[in-house]
């Protein structure tokens, strides 16, 4: 692995910005991370992202309209949904999303399908 | 000739055509009577004779003296017919008397000749009738309604009563039509009388004992007859329609007439007069409609089978006076328990509207509380995710024997213990989205056109729009199916362009509904028809390439499927296709 991958993580919440910052620099990536949808959306124009961890419910640009915009930048971009909410999951806005993980303490499940996504692309 | 010769001429002649009369001179006097008259006023002749007619008044009555020259006043050429007078018997007892009276000369002597039909019974009857009616109304204003239903039989059975109790029209039997206007019969509905010589002789000799009130009678006559009893069976198998113009009893109705069927009426040759002889078992019998408000609602039959008396004129203009009260009574009874049935039929669909509110009040609180538990899962969520993620961290960090290990393990599965009540409470059946319902896609593809009415029409695009007949219901999301053919006739008018024909068929092919749009654009290669509905691919500058995928995905959500055929240089056809709806389908 010549260059580390880049994650950009879009979440409101800090403390979730932290932990998932800690534990994908663990698994020996490069970590992003936005407190809005609109900032994430700066970060993508500017700098390479390999894979975008996405949360839905965001004060401003919600995570809905940020994953259209991010689609209208880079249509092949793998984004993950990781929200607390399960039901977006059936709102076809999200399907243009590669996957969808809810929020739980155990970050197996989302760690897993990270990994899965960038070992394809 | 002298007043005696007139006694003999009227004693000979009148008692031939007349029963209760009385015959009083200039000075009011009684010089004759017939032997009913004096026995129904309770005195022999004799008793009467010469004595003056102020005898037969009441006590009370205001000017006893003056009461027939009072009633010659207000005559027609001393003519006076049916005036309502009250006589007192020698017992006291007071009488209601219909009266009529006829002014003559004779010998330069004034004679009056007083005939009389004790109506008492029928004043009574139309008194307890209005109590009955006005009970009726009574208890319809409280709702009671098997109290109303109880009445109608009362006023029946009170009819029938009436019409064959001794005291009453004195007919040995009484049967009761009523026209159904539903099924368009005349109908037996009840009857009185008794089934055999010897139950009349008990019933007679009964109520020929101990005179009783007509209320009383129609209880005694409700104790000894039940409702199943011969003559009820008898009136039930009665049954005609009332198109059968050549059956006496529905000529009765239809003429309005009252009908009397002997052997020296011009009827005794008519078959269905003959019929109804039969039926009854019966030499005479006298058939009376009832007309309510010009209407004809039923009929009456009366006969004399047991007695075998000879129905005679009086007894047929009782009947039919007694008809009309009954009309009344019985007419207005059934209106009031069809008035009562309507209003218990509203009352049932305001139960069922209420309860349709309940159930929606119900579901827009479940709704509203889903969303609330959604609110609160996601609020909850976000932190356990924070406290079970970093918790994880430190575990992975500590060694098995360290002090904290414990405390920090139980903190990780005590969060994923709290996660698992969340998902447990979501997934517990809450109504966050809309069940659904069946779609119809006329309605759908109408509202997509609608929409795009003015960029068809700003373009040369012609829109050739064929639904085959009425399309039935699918099951799906109304959103849903409109975001399929949004999606789909967007796609076309973007192949066609700035010119071409749009063209959607929809139709019911094997219970499947079929959607078919249509473009005159370029096409895709055969290359790329595989692809079409892979992720991001797209041959639009600008498209997302999920348009497509987005569709496919609904369709097959529910339960349909989508194909497309593309032409080069000719077009693009896609073909949904949608299973109908079910009978009580209604999946969340």
């Amino acid at each position: 692995m010549s260059e580390k991958k880049m994650i950009l993580v879009i979440d409101d919440d800090k403390n979730i910005r932290e932990l998932l910052s800690l534990e994908f620099e663990d698994l020996g990536y490069s970590v992003r991370t936005a407190g809005s949808g609109f900032d994430g959306i700066q970060i993508l124009k500017d700098k390479a992202v390999d894979l975008v961890i996405l949360d839905i419910k965001m004060p401003g640009m919600d995570g809905i309209e940020a994953l259209e915009k991010i689609m209208s930048i880079h249509k092949e971009l793998p984004v993950v949904i990781h929200s607390a909410y399960s039901h977006y999951k059936e709102n076809y806005l999200t399907w243009s999303a590669m996957a969808y993980v809810v929020k739980s303490g155990n970050l197996e499940e989302l760690k897993n399908t990270v990994q899965n996504l960038l070992n394809k692309s | 000739m002298s007043s005696m010769d007139i006694k003999e001429l009227i004693s000979e002649n009148l008692d031939k055509i007349l029963n209760l009369w009385l015959l009083v001179d200039s000075q009011d006097k009684i010089v004759h009577c017939s032997d009913p008259a004096s026995h129904h006023l309770g005195y022999g002749v004799d008793e009467l004779v010469g004595h003056s007619f102020q005898v037969l008044l009441p006590q009370d009555e205001p000017d006893k003296e003056g009461f027939l020259n009072q009633l010659i006043a207000d005559s027609y050429n001393g003519t006076v017919v049916n005036e309502i007078a009250r006589f007192k018997l020698k017992n006291d007892v007071i009488i209601d008397a219909e009266l009529s009276m006829h002014r003559f000369n004779q010998q330069n002597e004034t004679f009056k000749l007083v005939i009389f039909d004790d109506v008492t019974e029928l004043i009574e009857l139309r008194k307890m009738l209005n109590v009955r009616t006005e009970n009726l109304r009574r208890k319809f204003h409280l709702f009671d309604k098997e109290d109303i239903i109880n009445s109608i039989c009362d006023i029946v059975q009170a009819v029938l009563v009436s019409i064959t109790a001794g005291q009453g029209l004195r007919f040995n039997r009484a049967f009761l039509l009523f026209v159904d206007e539903e099924e368009k019969v005349l109908e037996g509905v009840q009857a009185i009388g008794p089934n055999s010589n010897e139950e009349a002789g008990m019933i007679y000799s009964l109520f020929g004992s101990t005179p009783k009130t007509l209320q009383e009678m129609i209880e005694h006559y409700s104790m000894l007859t039940n409702t199943d009893s011969a003559v009820n069976d008898l009136v039930k198998t009665i049954r005609i329609s009332l198109s059968d113009n050549n059956n006496i009893l529905i000529r009765s109705l239809s003429e309005q007439k009252y009908m009397l069927i002997n052997d020296e009426s011009p009827l005794a040759t008519d078959p269905s007069a003959n019929w109804l002889r039969g039926v009854l078992q019966v030499h005479e019998c006298l058939i009376v409609p009832l007309i309510w408000h010009g209407r004809s609602s039923g009929v009456i039959i009366a006969d004399n089978k047991m007695t075998k008396y000879k129905i005679s004129n009086l007894d047929i203009k009782d009947l039919s006076r007694f008809a009309d009260e009954a009309s009344t009574a019985i007419e207005s009874a059934k209106l009031l328990s069809n008035l009562e049935k309507s209003i218990e039929q509203i009352r049932q669909a305001n139960l069922t509207i209420k309860a349709s509110q309940n159930m929606l009040l119900q579901k827009e609180k479940l709704a509203a509380m889903g969303e609330l538990v959604a609110h609160m899962a996601h609020e909850v969520r976000g932190p356990l995710a924070t406290i079970g993620g970093f918790a994880s961290r430190v575990k992975k960090q500590l060694e098995a024997g360290d002090k904290h290990y414990d405390s920090i393990t139980k903190i990780v599965e005590t969060v994923g213990t709290l996660e698992l009540v969340i998902n447990d409470i979501l997934d517990g059946s809450l109504p966050m989205q809309e069940s659904v319902k069946g779609c119809d896609c006329t309605k759908a593809i109408n509202k997509v056109l609608g929409l795009l009415e003015e960029e068809i029409h700003r373009r040369k695009i012609t829109v050739n729009l064929n639904i085959h007949g009425d399309l039935p219901e699918i099951s799906i999301k109304e959103h849903q199916l409109f975001e399929i053919i949004n999606n789909l006739v967007k796609n076309a008018l973007e192949a066609i362009g700035e010119e071409g024909l749009l063209l959607i068929l929809a139709g019911n092919i094997e219970n499947k509904v079929v959607i078919t749009i249509q473009d005159t654009g370029p096409g895709v290669s055969p290359a790329h028809e595989d692809k079409i509905f892979a992720p991001f691919f797209t041959t639009k500058e600008k498209g997302t390439g999920l348009g497509l995928v987005v569709v496919k995905k609904l369709v097959e959500d529910n339960y349909g499927t989508i194909q497309v055929r593309s032409i080069p240089e000719k077009g693009t056809t896609f073909i949904i296709t949608f299973p109908m709806k079910k009978i009580g389908d209604s999946h969340e």
